[in-house]
């Protein structure tokens, strides 16, 4: 591949990349998923950079993806902290639970019919019992059908 | 290391692969353009069928269409050649794209978690075979060591049970449609703006693809690396450890901000049941004003 040719498959790749995690970003309902795509689109961003910064022969790209790291450490600590507190107060990591949030005249989201699992049926693992019986305590049973 | 830089200089004198994908979009190819277009199609068309919506096609169907994009793109490579640069890298791309998919179109968060850290391999990979070292073993540290297993802690504690209902659902099929066709609109515009400017492109390096001496493929990396961070960019090191700092104080103090929060909405519910009275209202506010400042 000669560098030019090189440069801009670095390009393609990197926007595919990006759509992805966009399309991640956009279908997906779980707030840690959505979370996951944006790193995505992050990591598109930084071979594009890389490989801007190999074609013209400069350090600035690398230097840039250097900060996005330290940027995505960063997001990633808050994001957690505050998808850790979002889902220890509706017990769930649904983004759609946070709908109230929406602008004004916005039809709220109503969710189609819910779906059987289709998983079929789960074989859960038969222990034998031993030792006693541990406290569960009712508020972690509203979210937590089995411990 | 010093082995990938030596591929990853190969691959500038290796001139047979003149004409890869996006080479043939370069030389204005029309039907390399048409099938790189037909290619994004299907494979947009079969990620919407992959995806975790309910819309009564089979997922297998859409992982036959994204093998056909696959292909589609494979077969405009083949005729041209290939080099072991350009074997690596087409093997890490496609690595890096089909887990990529896979994290979107899993049904438990876990496994998605599972996938981006293979994606981050992938792109890991592709950051060394282009000469940046420090980058691609910082990738892999970093989000693969770090975040990722954060991720995965988060996941476990927030969620104990397998599978939820709105990762199987989502959204519902047409919003996923009109998301994946942003998407596929996205990256055609995006690599016709490439392919446009290819002209430009090979006028600044030529398409003799003879072994050009990049500054950035030296093989002592890291010192010349440390060299600009230290000099050029040092501003900038500074700022993004206060910005750490912050990162670090704001995330513990949401943390606190957020269980006082949690604390006073349970002892709420639990004094004040429907029949209320004001008195066991102005009792739980007592109760509660303690440790709530949000």
């Amino acid at each position: 591949m000669s560098e030019a040719v090189w440069f801009q498959n670095y390009l393609a790749v990197g926007a595919i990349l990006f759509g992805i995690g966009l399309v991640g970003f956009l279908v997906r309902r779980n707030l840690i998923v959505m979370f996951l795509c944006a790193e995505m689109m992050l990591q598109g961003i930084s071979l594009t950079l890389t490989a801007c910064g190999r074609f013209h022969d400069d350090w600035g790209g690398q230097m840039m993806v250097i900060f996005i790291i330290t940027v995505a450490a960063c997001e990633a600590g808050i994001a957690l902290a505050l998808v850790l507190m979002l889902c220890q107060q509706v017990g769930n990591l649904d983004v759609a639970k946070w709908q109230t949030v929406r602008e004004e005249g916005v039809a709220e989201f109503v969710n189609e019919e819910i779906p059987e699992d289709a998983d079929g049926e789960k074989l859960w693992p038969q222990l034998t019992p031993a030792g006693v019986k541990p406290e569960s305590l009712p508020e972690r049973e509203k979210y937590r059908s089995r411990i | 290391m010093i082995g990938l830089v030596l591929v990853a200089q190969e691959t500038a004198t290796a001139a047979e692969g003149q004409g890869m994908l996006a080479g043939g979009m370069l030389e204005g190819d029309m039907l390399a353009g048409a099938r790189w277009i037909v290619a994004l199609l299907c494979g947009a068309i079969g990620l919407w069928m992959m995806l975790p919506v309910r819309h009564g096609t089979s997922r297998a169907v859409g992982g036959i269409l994204g093998i056909v994009s696959a292909v589609l793109v494979l077969g405009s490579l083949l005729p041209q050649g290939i080099s072991t640069a350009s074997l690596l890298f087409w093997a890490m791309a496609g690595l890096t794209v089909g887990s990529a998919v896979a994290t979107i179109m899993a049904h438990k968060p876990v496994y998605s978690a599972i996938w981006f850290a293979v994606v981050l391999l992938g792109t890991s990979g592709l950051l060394l075979i282009n000469g940046a070292q420090l980058l691609g073993i910082a990738t892999l540290a970093v989000y693969a060591g770090a975040i990722v297993v954060t991720f995965l802690f988060v996941l476990m504690l927030s969620q104990g049970e397998g599978q939820s209902f709105y990762d199987r659902i989502s959204w519902g099929p047409i919003p996923a449609a009109m998301a994946t066709f942003s998407g596929m609109s996205l990256v055609v515009v995006l690599s016709w703006s490439i392919s446009s400017a290819g002209e430009e492109i090979q006028a600044t390096h030529g398409d003799t693809a003879e072994a050009m001496a990049l500054d950035v493929m030296t093989l002592d990396h890291v010192a010349t690396l440390g060299r600009h961070m230290f000099t050029k960019n040092l501003l900038a090191v500074l700022v993004a450890g206060v910005l750490l700092l912050a990162a670090l104080v704001g995330a513990i103090s949401m943390a606190e901000h957020g269980n006082a929060t949690t604390a006073a909405l349970e002892a709420t519910a639990d004094t004040s049941p429907p029949g209320q009275t004001s008195d066991t209202v102005a009792r739980s506010d007592n109760g509660s004003s303690g440790g709530n400042h949000v």
